[in-house]
């Protein structure tokens, strides 16, 4: 009874987000996260305060993971954020930036917050519904023909991981290697058995330290750690590159002879009775003659195989892997067609076999692995990414950079569709939905039961949030511009003098005049010269300057070179999960914690 | 022991219970807002649902902890109004200050007058509602097939009650898909309600608007073996709780070797050649699906994947066993044992990815007294949310049950003893339109009851509207009935207060509506005026035909009212559907829920009202008990 103990009350804030503490804390948070956003974003270092390890990220996944807040509304949303990133891998820090702002601009607005959520809830249907229009100008066509667009896809996730570490051109070989990665794992053709269903293969990462980035490789098939002594010497001659296939035999019993499978009771002997572990022995050394007359080239084994049955596999000229570890069982599995064995008592079952195309040693920065090259079509592909960098912490970024990548390639399959990057896609909404809400201000106010100047209000700081996320693209002292015609987002250098408020008009700009506004947009799909029509003009962001977004008509054999592209699925479900969690964060009244 | 003075105790109770009000009233009606609470595991939830909140303040006034307890209580046996019931309690708890206050001295004490209260709500109560309240009220009932739900009632019902336990934006959502999934299984809202926890899905990381339903079942395990990828036609399963192959030795068991066994390859050969044996009688039965309760070993798994039998391991226990009642099939607990009778038949079986899980979602064929079963997926941002979804489904389909539900027996009816006194499905637009009604006829009552109550003791029906022969019918008995009461109590009997009792009551009552219109005052009072207008336009209308069928379904307590009360009957829904149809609330609640609500007050209040002390005892052992209890309390969450 001593370990029963009162229960303490709990403590009660009442409207959380109007106390002081509660803003800075949420004030901290999202200069945390914009300060981290985009190709320039600035790293974060966090340790504890015990020492150890050190982290080094601009990522959402690890900073939020690693960043643990007491106050329950930032957990609220850091669990909201970590819940879009375990789906889409991609667009935390843009949910997390579009939220705060999203409530920032509510509490400075005034308006009640039952009357901001029905209107920022009727805002986000306008965007979505916008976003899966046919003619939505910010939306482009990925196009499986050609590489390009999928390679923007994936530079565009690697390139906005700054801890990455790397440059121009090791981004572009990463790109390449990621892009090359998901094509091998892209099965073709039908998958037997159910035509409506396509079984994606997988990439099994294997990292290596101290090497150049340069050095890094993509290999179809698996790659499998055997330690030096496991390669018997015979076995340099057995890089098979003769004609294939050879055969494989799969277990994931273990095979050392022991009797831990017996369950919990004990076992007596008699005197005089042979030794349970020889008759085990001999019934693994029965397996290994029928592995042998079945012309079984490769022996592998989840766990550990008795040194005796190795021998005698050896001997008659069978590789033999032991200790595989459950990870690589099911790419083996997928790779090959085998069935993992989990029994040894009954003969292996003919169609058990799995098939390998052949296998090698290769040489992977220190260590030599095994290669197992996978059988011809039209089996499901695995392949290997080999990621070397220069040190671990740089190496674990570039690993999940390239997780995401993958993730967000494969999300295209289901929609092949990808939004402009570079902060286009949020200007060029903010002014529709601008354009549209202030023209239909009347019919929405009276559909949700507010006055129109609410409506125009909430409608002010909507758009306002989204410009928030294009201008936190900018670290470096920067202006975020917008075209008047197109409605995209051109970020213009630091030390250019521009007073808000003021329209620039574009003849007053010469090319070469200190450089003020870019050649491209963000995306790179609007260019300044060269462009038929009228000059643009622009105006900084965040200033409301009524404008009506143009589509843009581009001509079939001038196709402009895109240089962001995100990813669709992921950025519409961040931005839905941005304005929901905005809404239920604003409605709550009352915080109860309970400190027991 | 002196006993305190009775003035001061009742203003610390009612200033308990107002701290309790003022945490209730900001998650309170269509303007209420959210409440966050993190749990001692550092859990973060959201909520509005009344209990929760209370629970989790984790107050330790032992005088709230008590109005906690009957919170609780109240909510766990109808699922609804927990938070009108502080507000009542605090309501009434001012009223009879008030009252004590002017007539100290007559020496109406707080005590007697929640007797008087209780009393009155036990005995009374029930036949107000139905004179003054249930006309205005609409059955849940179809009006043409009695006995079948009407949907479109249904669905109001579902979405004013969401309303009050989920964002607006959600609530939507939420209760389209219930209507549906009660409309999918043809309204068998209490199978749905026994099997909800196998019936959801929570999925977190999606916005709410992917909250959809599936045909068929979502069974929450993933396939140990891989999918044989052949899914045509219909597939035979098998419901197993027991491993195909028990464990050699079990612990405390002695295996010999040598001797008489062979030794210890006989014992694997037996090993081997009892799986193969398994896996002829599942060929032979045409098995090509296993659902195991239990994990099966990897040899198993091996062997039966080798027959393409595809096995879901670790499925849970409310999983199967509506697996099994749907298909109809046993579960397979001896393998000696396997008939045709427990083999199930599902038309599809296909691996499901939900989130971070995945799952295997199994089609039924059709039948017909069941309907369609369908399962429901609530996504949510983060757990907190889906929780909060989920659980405002289950107390919805609990609220259902009780509105539906068999008649709760009263005092009153049993000693009417007639079987229907109140409409059990009678529902009512919200927007404090039953609380507007009641306190008329309360009050109206009132004025009724100074002018008969000469008339009272013999028998003559009173000539006002409200006032109807089961009225009267009710007193006479009820001073030789049973009281349950403490005998210290048994001499204030109810109709010495009566008019003051029902004026009490009806002024507490406005607290409510007068609450939901907070925000705008102006509201209150058009909401007011049009509840009075309806009330005023009664006898004016003639009665529609097709309001006499319900009349006729409904019980015989119309056939002994005269036919002037049963005109006021549909003109009155009329009315109340116009008005609903043009303002903000088109939601309709539940009357005898709001019935067993006041009762609860009731009862709640005069158990607060009786305590005069309290004894502050330093027992290890009431200390271990309460905490106990409270270990119990959440579970029950």
């Amino acid at each position: 009874m001593s370990r029963v103990t009162k229960k303490a009350s709990s403590v009660c804030t009442d409207s959380p987000l109007s106390m002081s503490e509660v803003c800075r804390k949420m004030t901290l948070m999202r200069q945390i996260l914009t300060s981290c956003f985009g190709p320039n974003g600035r790293l974060k270092q966090v340790h504890n305060n015990v020492g150890g390890h050190v982290l080094t990220t601009s990522t959402s996944t690890s900073l939020l993971q690693a960043v643990s807040s007491s106050e329950p509304l930032l957990k609220l949303i850091t669990a909201s954020i970590l819940n879009h990133l375990s789906r889409f891998s991609d667009c935390g820090l843009y949910t997390g930036i579009l939220c705060f702002s999203l409530i920032d601009h509510v509490q400075k607005s005034g308006l009640r917050p039952s009357v901001a959520i029905k209107i920022n809830k009727q805002l986000l249907e306008v965007c979505t519904s916008f976003l899966n229009q046919e003619d939505c100008g910010c939306k482009v066509n990925v196009d499986f023909n050609s590489c390009q667009s999928l390679m923007t896809l994936a530079r565009s996730v690697i390139s906005s991981k700054p801890a990455c570490v790397l440059t121009e051109g090791e981004q572009q070989h990463i790109s390449m290697l990621a892009v090359h990665a998901f094509l091998l794992t892209v099965p073709c053709g039908d998958t037997p058995g159910s035509p409506d269903r396509v079984r994606l293969g997988r990439t099994v990462t294997v990292s290596i330290e101290g090497q150049f980035v340069l050095d890094s490789a993509v290999f179809p098939g698996l790659l499998v750690n055997v330690p030096d002594m496991q390669l018997h010497p015979t076995d340099s001659e057995r890089t098979r590159r003769g004609p294939g296939p050879f055969r494989l035999a799969l277990f994931t019993v273990s095979l050392s002879g022991d009797l831990s499978e017996f369950g919990e009771g004990s076992l007596e002997v008699h005197c005089g009775a042979p030794d349970p572990e020889d008759l085990i022995l001999d019934e693994l050394l029965k397996l290994g003659e029928q592995a042998v007359t079945d012309q079984v080239e490769v022996f592998m084994c989840q766990r550990v195989i008795h040194p005796v049955l190795q021998h005698y596999l050896w001997r008659h000229g069978v590789l033999v892997v032991e200790r595989l570890g459950i990870a690589l069982i099911q790419p083996i599995v997928q790779m090959t067609g085998a069935q993992a064995v989990a029994l040894y008592q009954t003969p292996i079952p003919p169609e058990a076999y799995g098939q390998v195309k052949g296998c090698c040693v290769r040489t992977v920065g220190s260590r030599k692995m095994l290669h197992l090259l996978p059988p011809g079509e039209p089996a499901p592909a695995v392949c290997t990414m080999v990621l070397c960098h220069r040190n671990d912490t740089m190496l674990n970024e570039l690993k999940a950079a390239c997780q995401r990548a993958e993730h967000v390639l494969r999300l295209t399959l289901r929609d092949p569709v990808a939004l402009l990057g570079g902060g286009c896609t949020e200007t060029h909404m903010a002014a529709y939905i601008n354009n549209k809400g202030t023209t239909e201000a009347a019919e929405a106010a009276v559909s949700l039961g507010v006055s129109q100047s609410q409506y125009l209000l909430g409608l002010n700081g909507f758009c306002s949030s989204l410009e928030t996320v294009a201008l936190a693209l900018e670290h470096d002292g920067g202006t975020g511009l917008v075209d008047l015609t197109y409605a995209h987002h051109w970020s213009v250098p630091q030390g250019e003098a521009i007073h808000s408020g003021t329209v620039l008009q574009g003849e007053g700009l010469q090319p070469g005049d200190g450089g003020e506004v870019p050649a491209t947009c963000g995306c790179g799909l609007v260019e300044r010269s060269g462009r038929p029509g009228p000059e643009l003009e622009w105006t900084p962001l965040n200033t409301r300057y009524p404008l009506r977004p143009a589509p843009l008509v581009v001509g079939k054999d001038t196709t402009p070179q895109l240089r962001v592209l995100d990813s669709f699925t992921a950025k519409l479900n961040a931005l839905q999960v941005a304005v929901e969690m905005a809404n239920v964060v604003l409605d709550i009244r009352y915080v109860i914690q309970d400190v027991n | 022991m002196r006993l305190q003075p009775q003035c001061l105790q009742l203003d610390s109770v009612l200033q308990t219970v107002s701290v309790l009000e003022a945490v209730i009233r900001r998650s309170f009606g269509p303007d209420g807002g959210q409440v966050l609470f993190t749990r001692d595991t550092g859990q973060t939830l959201l909520t509005r649902h009344g209990t929760r909140i209370l629970t989790a303040l984790r107050v330790e006034h032992p005088l709230a902890r008590m109005v906690v307890e009957c919170v609780r209580r109240h909510s766990s046996v109808t699922g609804d109004g927990s938070k009108t019931f502080v507000l009542l309690l605090a309501s009434l708890l001012r009223e009879i200050q008030k009252h004590t206050r002017k007539a100290r001295q007559e020496g109406a004490g707080a005590k007697r007058l929640a007797g008087a209260l209780l009393d009155f709500g036990l005995d009374e109560l029930s036949d107000v509602i139905t004179v003054g309240v249930a006309p205005h009220g609409s059955s849940l009932s179809d009006p043409h097939t009695p006995g079948q739900t009407d949907t479109h009632t249904l669905c109001r019902l579902l979405s004013a009650f969401l309303h009050t336990r989920i964002s607006p934006t959600h609530a939507e959502i939420i209760s389209r898909l219930t209507c549906e999934l009660l409309s999918h299984w043809s309204c068998h809202g209490d199978f749905i309600n026994e099997h909800f926890p196998a019936l959801h899905t929570a999925v977190s990381g999606f916005p709410i608007g992917c909250s959809r339903l599936l045909e068929g079942q979502v069974i929450h395990a993933d396939f140990s073996t891989p999918l044989p990828l052949c899914d045509h036609g219909p597939i035979r399963a098998l419901a197993v709780t027991e491993p195909l192959e028990p464990s050699l030795l079990i612990g405390g068991t002695v295996l010999e070797v040598g001797g008489a066994n062979r030794g210890i390859e006989s014992v694997c050969v037996r090993l081997g050649r009892g799986l193969d044996s398994v896996c002829v009688i599942l060929q032979h039965l045409g098995v090509s699906l296993l659902l195991s309760s239990v994990r099966q070993s990897e040899a198993v798994l091996a062997a039966v994947g080798r027959y393409g039998v595809c096995v879901l391991e670790c499925v849970c226990e409310d999983d199967l066993t509506l697996f099994s009642v749907i298909s109809g099939a046993l579960p397979v607990s001896d393998w000696a044992v396997i008939g045709q009778e427990h083999v199930a038949t599902v038309t599809f079986c296909r691996p499901l990815v939900l989130g971070a899980h995945r799952f295997v979602n199994v089609g039924f064929p059709k039948t017909e007294d069941r309907g369609r079963p369908h399962s429901l997926v609530v996504c949510g941002l983060t757990e907190g949310q889906t929780e909060q979804s989920v659980c405002a489904v289950r107390d919805a389909l609990h609220m259902l049950h009780t509105t539906w539900g068999p008649k709760h027996r009263t005092r009153a009816t049993e000693r009417m003893a007639r079987a229907d006194v109140m409409e059990p499905c009678c529902v009512i637009s919200v927007g404090g339109t039953f609380e507007f009604l009641l306190h008329h006829t309360l009050l109206q009552r009132k004025h009724g009851h100074t002018h008969s109550v000469t008339h009272r003791h013999t028998h003559t029906p009173s000539h006002t509207s409200t006032h109807t022969l089961s009225h009267t019918d009710t007193h006479t008995p009820s001073h030789t009935g049973t009281h349950t009461l403490s005998n210290a109590d048994t001499h204030t009997l109810s109709h010495l207060d009566d008019p003051t009792v029902s004026e009490m009551l009806a002024e507490a009552l406005l607290s409510v509506p007068r609450q939901i219109y907070s925000h705008n005052p102006r509201r209150y009072l058009e909401a007011h005026a049009h509840t009075l207008s309806c009330i005023r336009n009664h006898g004016i209308f003639p009665d529609p035909p097709e309001m006499s069928a319900v009349l006729a379904a409904d019980g015989s307590n119309m056939v002994q009212a005269d036919t002037g009360s049963g005109s006021m009957f549909g003109s009155g829904v009329k009315e109340m559907s116009v008005w609903s149809s043009s303002g903000s609330s088109s939601g309709v609640e539940s009357v005898s829920c709001k019935y067993q609500l006041i009762l609860a007050v009731l009862q709640c209040l005069r158990s607060l009202l009786s305590v005069d002390t309290v004894l502050h005892a330093n027992s290890s052992h009431t200390l271990a008990h309460t905490c106990q209890r409270e270990e119990e309390e959440e579970d029950d969450d």
